[in-house]
């Protein structure tokens, strides 16, 4: 139970100090009424806290531990900068204030400064409300005994919140004056506290790599897993055990706001107040020069659950440091199992290679269970517990370089999922970059420039198709042909405008057409912005889109006016192709051979295909011979038959 | 031919179009007993013998000497198909041969294609369409082309030239071909007769999915009757002239010299010991020329064909399977069998003894739009040792001279190696003989 106990109360200890400072402040202003909008700033920042955790847990899913520190970074540095700037304004209305002014100071709490307070009470609780949300998932999830754990983690922050109560009852009743600089004081530590953090965080999320040895052994002070520990790191911002980066982002902070802070009243505070406004600015500009230098990208995968397949190893955090101390694996996907014993004065696990973290869970206590996943290439790792006794271990990975025969590919067909909605999007772009241009020329009425875009308008649309088909009826009104549309429903969409540009050889009455087009292709940009994707759907698809050129591409129906149907044909196998080769990776590692032959069988259709292009398109439907039709329908059978056997290969297992 | 047997034939003419024989032979009376007897007593005794098509539980065992659907007794219905090659590895025809053969045993046996692949992901492994059917004596055949062995311009595609038999190479132009290439040759065949038409169409079907980017279909024909028997226990049918056809056919009962002499590989072709056992398939569609066949008066359809129409019987003969009386003269003098009647013409007697295995089947391709006619005729099937020598040699006659030349057109042609059958061993495929060094 004290090791979530003391969780509970670092995690609650910063929120309530701010919360209580912020309250005691308003309260002795006479600026009771604003209280009301900062007691439910916090709570809102509670609910949201609540809300990623419970969404969290309804998804079965846990924010990879990257994206989670790279969210905290981010809310760390506002939630400095709003500190900093509560910092200054208590600092230049304690001068004016001399006393015990209520009054004067009551108007010189401007309205906008009251929201800029309330602000900083709903930051500094959603940031730490985050944070404690994702433990507690962590730990009901994971642990022996939820009960105990949660109970532990709740008295933790209770008592967290009863000292934040305690500040805000001793700030009213103090000189206003002495409590300015007191806790004017205590939030520059505060601040560079998370100054500090944000430098951990954002390490820790892989923007960037340096500054990563210990600069500091604190530990004899800051005793991890104690409660006096919990209230340094609380309330000061110490770690046990600071690396270069966060004393250097501290340092960079604390300094120059102490001198502001501590310096006699009433000289040059201007140039102090830039300076200290400026201080922000700098750290920020730190860490993005780091985030550009860690442009390599890393081979290992990584993944916040357990990978299906994959090598588990079972790894404990003990007192005495990672356990095992030396590790020995094969190489491929591998699944950390990570669970805690001891007093949980350490409770973090991480894999580096040098300095950099490849994969990491925090806040396990004993009784918790967490699990993260590695692509584990051939070489020598370090496990890292920090805070225990001997922190680091070592992990010698070993097999061949190829890590084909231990994986079964989820990574890789994650990656492909997320690839596609990618290429999606991207194809939807285009679609309405060309759109927009033909129904230009639509609108302006130049047949010949319409007649010029058409096929080519229409080629994103093609390669996504499957996708839009998705959406009801959102492919009829925008690739319906004449005989598709039942009695009595308006026929619109490119066909439409097709028959139009070399049928009736006129544009009248086409304007609405065109605008309509360009408004269903518009939905169907945003309706596929954030859609994701199973692995069998990108492979059916594919499929489905060789099924397109079978039915109507290869037989001359599709473009029935305009006989650009090989556009069609080259966009179908385009988008089938590029399904395809972001499965090919985790199709390599269970079927290699069906890889083989499809990839094998696209170069033959690209090579039937590429003899009847003209310039930078194709020919007429019309000026192919029978032969070349046959040829062709037969090189899409030959291909789509061991395209169709490629969901269940994904999937399966 | 009196005009009494004439009436008689024609008063039962309208009744014998379909299969219900014996009431037709019987309704004819005593006019048509004497012509029609044999013929008569062979279809009762065919009907009952016979299982109903679509209820055949029979199952012809895949392996043995030779393939399957050369002396199995002819099942109803054919469908079968022509490929091409679209590769040229040699490990791609093997692969291909292998994956046919498994899937052929499998088929045979009642058995779906493939083992089901347990997902619901995968497009099922078997069509599906022949679930709840029997075998229905399914049998699938497969040849190999001359242009396996030999491109059009004379390379040798993928180093097997050495092993092409000598019996293998395509017919030269023959008298009265009207061939159309689209319907004609092809690398690799697909024989599938079975007694239910949806069983054979299923084996094409599933074989054809298979070969996917390694052999695509040039040309299929789908047969819907028997025009010819292979075994003695068989009735013989008609074709769609409304004759008996192949009534001299050899069949599986013939002595073993008899066939080896006649449709198997000749072990003195060296070359392609891996034939042994095997044989060599001509295959023709015939379309017939039926509006204007119909029109032809019964006296010029019996003398064109040589037979009797109702009984089979040759022309100033009794029954079916008597002899042909090549010699005999009418009472004018002019030969009882006419010099350009096509059963004079294909007789071993004027062909030097020459004899074939006649598989062949009865086709509709539905209508010729061009001429708004029935598209329809005789897919002529036959094993023999030699093409060049047996089926060349026939037909050069029948080319130029026969009396049916004027209602028939050869559209199409093809000829094959059919390898022989293979041992129920692992690893053993057809023409695995061919891959062999």
């Amino acid at each position: 139970m004290l090791p979530t106990f003391v969780i509970g109360l670092r995690e609650g200890l910063e929120a309530a100090l701010i919360v209580g400072i912020v309250a005691a402040f308003l309260s002795q202003e006479g600026r009771r009424d604003a209280l009301r909008p900062m007691w439910i700033g916090v709570l809102v920042a509670i609910l949201i806290s609540g809300a990623v955790g419970a969404g969290l847990k309804l998804a079965d899913n846990e924010l990879p531990q990257r994206q989670q520190e790279g969210l905290e970074t981010v809310i760390a540095f506002i939630a400095v900068g709003f500190v900093t700037f509560m910092i200054l304004w208590m600092r230049k209305n304690a001068r004016g204030l001399k006393g015990e002014l209520h009054g004067a100071a009551a108007t010189a709490l401007a309205k906008n400064s009251t929201y800029a307070l309330v602000a900083m009470a709903f930051f500094a609780v959603i940031r730490e409300g985050i944070e404690t949300a994702f433990f507690l998932t962590a730990a009901f999830d994971a642990s022996e005994d939820p009960s105990t754990t949660g109970t532990g983690a709740a008295l933790g922050i209770v008592v967290a919140m009863v000292l934040g109560y305690l500040i805000f009852r001793g700030g009213v009743k103090i000189n206003l004056q002495k409590f300015f600089k007191a806790t004017g004081l205590v939030l520059v530590f505060v601040a560079a506290g998370l100054v500090s953090s944000a430098f951990h965080t954002g390490w820790e999320a892989g923007w960037f790599e340096f500054g990563r040895g210990q600069a500091l052994d604190l530990s004899w002070l800051v005793q991890p897993g104690t409660v006096t520990g919990a209230l340094l790191t609380g309330m000061l911002g110490l770690q046990p055990k600071p690396a270069v980066i966060e004393i250097v982002g501290y340092l960079i902070y604390a300094a120059p706001m102490l001198a502001f802070v501590l310096w006699p009243t009433g000289r040059r505070m201007r140039g102090y107040t830039r300076a200290g406004a400026s201080v922000a600015g700098v750290l920020l500009l730190i860490l993005g020069l780091g985030a550009c230098g860690s442009g390599d990208q890393t081979r290992s995968v990584k993944t916040a659950g357990p990978v299906a397949g994959a090598n588990t190893v079972e790894v404990q955090i003990s007192d005495e440091g990672c356990l095992p101390a030396k590790l020995s694996l094969p190489t491929g996907p591998t699944n950390f199992k990570v669970s805690a014993k001891g007093s949980g004065k350490a409770t973090e696990y991480e894999i580096l290679k040098g300095d950099r973290i490849l994969g990491e869970r925090e806040s396990i206590t004993p009784g918790l269970t967490a699990t993260f996943s590695l692509d584990l290439a051939p070489g020598a790792y370090k496990s890292y517990c920090p805070n225990a006794d001997r922190e680091k271990g070592d992990i010698v990975v070993t097999g061949t370089a190829a890590p084909i025969a231990a994986s079964d590919g989820a990574v890789e067909l994650k990656a492909a999922t997320v690839a596609y909605a990618t290429y999606v999007d991207g194809q939807t772009e285009v679609l309405l970059d060309r759109v927009k241009a033909f129904v230009a020329a639509v609108k302006s009425g130049d047949i010949a420039e319409a007649k010029k875009l058409f096929p080519t308008a229409r080629e994103p649309y093609e390669a996504i198709e499957p996708v839009a088909e998705s959406f009801g009826d959102l492919d009829p009104r925008i690739d319906a042909r004449v005989n598709d549309v039942a009695e009595g429903d308006a026929w619109t969409g490119f066909h439409r405008i097709e028959q139009a540009l070399w049928k009736a050889k006129s544009l009248k009455g086409m304007s609405p057409m065109a605008d309509q087009l360009l408004k269903d292709c518009e939905e169907l940009a945003s309706k596929a912005k954030g859609l994701t994707y199973q692995p069998a759907e990108l492979a059916n698809g594919a499929t489905g889109l060789l099924g397109e050129v079978s039915k109507s591409k290869i037989t001359g129906e599709e473009d029935r006016y305009s006989h650009t149907d090989l556009y069609d044909f080259r966009a179908n196998v385009d988008g089938a192709q590029k399904a395809f080769e972001l499965l090919e990776p985790a199709l390599v590692l269970r079927d290699r051979a069906l890889a083989a032959t499809i990839a094998e069988r696209f170069t033959s259709v690209d090579d039937a295909l590429s003899k009847h292009e003209r310039g930078d398109g194709f020919v007429s439907y019309t000026a192919l011979t029978k032969a070349d039709v046959r040829t062709l329908s037969q090189e899409i059978d030959a291909l789509a038959e061991p395209l169709s056997k490629v969901a269940a290969a994904v999937v399966q297992r | 031919m009196g005009e009494g047997s004439s009436s008689a034939a024609q008063s039962g003419r309208g009744r014998v179009t379909r299969r219900g024989l014996l009431g037709g032979a019987v309704a004819a009376g005593s006019g048509l007993a004497l012509a029609g007897g044999g013929y008569a007593v062979g279809g009762a005794t065919a009907d009952e013998a016979k299982p109903s098509p679509g209820l055949g539980t029979g199952r012809v065992p895949y392996h043995g000497v030779h393939q399957p659907g050369i002396l199995t007794a002819q099942q109803d219905r054919l469908h079968f198909a022509a490929f091409d090659l679209i590769s040229d590895r040699p490990e791609d025809l093997r692969e291909l041969l292998r994956t046919w053969t498994v899937m052929a045993a499998r088929l045979q046996a009642g058995l779906p294609a493939g083992p089901d692949a347990g997902t619901d992901l995968a497009p099922p492994v078997d069509t599906g369409e022949a679930v709840g059917l029997f075998a229905s004596r399914l049998t699938v055949t497969i040849g190999l082309g001359p242009g396996l062995f030999t491109t059009a311009d004379g390379k040798d595609r993928m180093g097997l030239n050495a092993k092409r038999p000598a019996a293998l190479a395509h017919l030269p132009e023959l008298p009265g071909d009207e061939l159309r290439p689209e319907l004609s040759y092809g690398d690799l065949c697909v024989q599938a007769c079975a007694d239910d038409p949806q069983v054979a169409f299923h084996a094409v079907r599933n074989l054809a999915r298979a070969a996917r980017g390694v052999a695509v279909m040039r040309w299929s024909q789908l047969g819907f009757g028997r025009t010819s028997s292979t075994s003695q226990a068989q009735e013989t049918p008609r074709n769609l002239m409304g004759f008996k056809d192949g009534t001299n056919n050899i069949t599986s009962e013939e002595s073993k010299a008899t066939l080896a002499r006649h449709v198997l590989h000749d072990p003195a072709d060296r070359n392609a010991a891996w034939m042994t056992g095997g044989s060599y398939l001509v295959s023709r569609r015939i379309r017939m020329l039926i509006e204007v066949w119909d029109r032809a008066s019964l006296g010029d359809q019996e003398a064109t064909i040589g037979r009797v129409k109702l009984s089979g019987a040759p022309l100033g003969g009794t029954t079916e399977r008597e002899p042909l009386p090549l010699t005999e003269k009418d009472e004018r003098g002019a030969p009882l069998i006419p010099e350009n009647a096509h059963v004079r013409l294909a007789a071993p007697e004027v062909n030097d003894g020459i004899r074939i295995l006649r598989r062949g089947y009865s086709f509709t391709d539905g209508f010729d739009p061009q001429l708004g006619q029935l598209d329809a005729g005789l897919f002529f099937l036959a094993y023999m040792r030699d093409p060049g020598r047996q089926f060349v040699d026939l037909q050069n006659r029948l080319g130029s001279q026969d009396a049916l030349n004027e209602y028939i057109k050869h559209v199409s042609s093809a000829v094959f190696a059919i390898p022989p059958g293979i041992p129920d061993a692992p690893g053993r495929y057809i023409a695995d003989g061919l891959f062999r060094s």
